[in-house]
């Protein structure tokens, strides 16, 4: 080997060498947080095409601090963002279906421009939940010509105060604020078959029930109660099916709940329920991820 | 048919299908590709061509001509120039200068390596053969001018003579 060729790939590897740590902080570094009321779970993860965890953390809250049930874990999640100020990173905040409100928004062909869709959907949410509605943030999802809608609501001052902690000129950017609903079913809407399927996401105090038929949205209702047991899933779909689907409705149900992976499938009540899992990560057990189960839709 | 992705995202765009961006991945990678081949084509070709070049701008090694060509070579450039350098305006002007109405010029045949020329010819008669002759050798471009050969046409009724002379180009080398 000649000197001069020696010595520039050995300047070349210093370089790498050098640039290495920057790269990785610039590039794979991603936080993931989940916001409910009871706590904040805190995930950070490096590597783009094999994400691993490096850090995880639970901080527990206090719902019942201020007049909304997101002021504890916004107290939570500030104090968290102050630790994370001098570490460049992608944040991706995944809110608590407690937080959000849900609404199916029937398809209005006259209506054109971005706006006016938003204006309806806005109206119905009024129809709902009336006048305090008109704080909302609402964001409306796209959809097949002529089925429903998926819109979501949340308070306008929660995500002020999110985006609050995460200041642009910051090295901890905010590049998501989604809703629970969005990070599941993005993350597991090809486990949905043709025909058509139940998708349930239970939290403690808390179940959102969606139904998807022919890749339409025919039903989506979140609802506050305990769902604790397979017993309780199945009273809720028996109610909901009558209420919006009837004796066609598919009796398959795929559920994510904490310790979904325990149990693959399951079926109680005549419904077939599937357990929706992630798959292993680099640096978190499945036992370890139960508390952590939101921020990994986001993933 | 499958579900669409929802997007209720409160911070990032909505998402976009990848495949455009794949698309245009696609075709840059194929351009890329393209390119990198035409540009190893024409590098080749450029290399080939520099080395042909090289070769063409080179002193070439001299061949070594064999002695015999050369000398063909050089009789006969030394015959195109004596063909060349014959006196043939003064040499027609003589013939025709001697010629009468009893003899006709057949053929003139230069000889240009002996500085000679042969000349064949028809006359009337004898007399006039011999009258031709002397005015020949009396010309001041030619000089020992011989009648070769002659001959009386027995076929011919006129009965002509045709007759062959030899002549020098005078200052003949």
């Amino acid at each position: 080997m000649s000197p001069s060729f020696s010595a520039a790939r050995k300047m070349r590897e210093n370089i790498v060498r050098a640039l290495s740590p920057a790269l990785k902080r610039r590039v794979a570094n991603r936080v993931l947080v989940a916001l409910a009321p009871t706590d904040v779970a805190l995930l950070r993860l490096e590597g783009t095409l094999r994400p691993r965890v490096v850090e995880k953390r639970v901080l527990v809250c206090d719902p019942v601090e201020g007049a909304e049930p997101w002021r504890g874990a916004v107290s939570s999640l500030s104090a968290v963002a102050a630790e994370l100020k001098n570490t460049r990173a992608r944040v991706t905040v995944v809110l608590s279906n407690h937080f959000v409100r849900y609404a199916l928004v029937p398809a209005a062909e006259r209506l054109d421009r971005p706006e006016e869709q938003l204006a309806f959907a806005q109206y119905q949410f009024a129809r709902i939940h009336g006048e305090r509605s008109k704080s909302w943030k609402i964001r409306l999802s796209t959809a097949p010509a002529g089925a429903a809608r998926v819109a979501s609501a949340i308070d306008s001052g929660l995500l002020e105060k999110i985006e609050a902690c995460f200041p642009p000129d910051g090295k901890a950017r905010l590049v998501s604020v989604q809703p629970y609903l969005m990070s599941a079913f993005n993350c597991w809407r090809d486990a949905v078959p043709a025909s058509g399927a139940w998708f349930l996401l239970v939290e403690p105090q808390r179940s959102c029930l969606a139904l998807i038929e022919d890749g339409r949205w025919t039903a989506l209702r979140n609802t506050r109660g305990e769902f604790d047991d397979l017993e309780q899933w199945a009273e809720l779909l028996d109610r909901e099916r009558h209420l919006a689907a009837g004796a066609q409705a598919p009796r398959n149900v795929l559920v994510h709940a904490r310790d979904s992976w325990k149990v693959a499938a399951t079926e109680a009540g005549g419904w077939n329920f599937s357990s929706l899992a992630f798959a292993p990560m680099g640096g978190l057990t499945a036992e370890d991820s139960a508390p952590f189960d939101l921020a990994l839709c986001a993933r | 048919m499958k579900p669409h992705r929802l997007e209720l995202d409160y911070v990032a765009p909505p998402h976009r299908s990848p495949w455009a961006g794949v698309a245009v991945l696609a075709l840059a990678l194929g351009v890329a590709a393209s390119v990198t081949v035409h540009y190893g084509s024409v590098r080749r070709e450029l290399t080939a061509a520099e080395a042909a070049r090289g070769l063409l701008g080179e002193a070439r090694p001299a061949r070594a001509i064999p002695r015999e060509r050369l000398e063909d070579e050089r009789r006969q450039v030394e015959a195109i120039v004596r063909q060349l350098t014959l006196p043939w305006a003064q040499m027609i002007e003589t013939i025709e200068g001697a010629s009468t109405g009893e003899v006709a010029v057949l053929q003139m045949q230069p000889e240009a390596e002996q500085r000679r020329l042969r000349l064949t010819g028809e006359a009337k008669n004898r007399e006039a053969m011999l009258k031709y002759v002397r005015r020949l050798d009396e010309a001041k471009t030619l000089s020992e001018v011989h009648l070769v050969s002659h001959q009386v046409q027995l076929d011919d009724p006129s009965r002509p003579v045709q007759f062959a002379l030899q002549a020098s180009f005078r200052g003949a080398q």
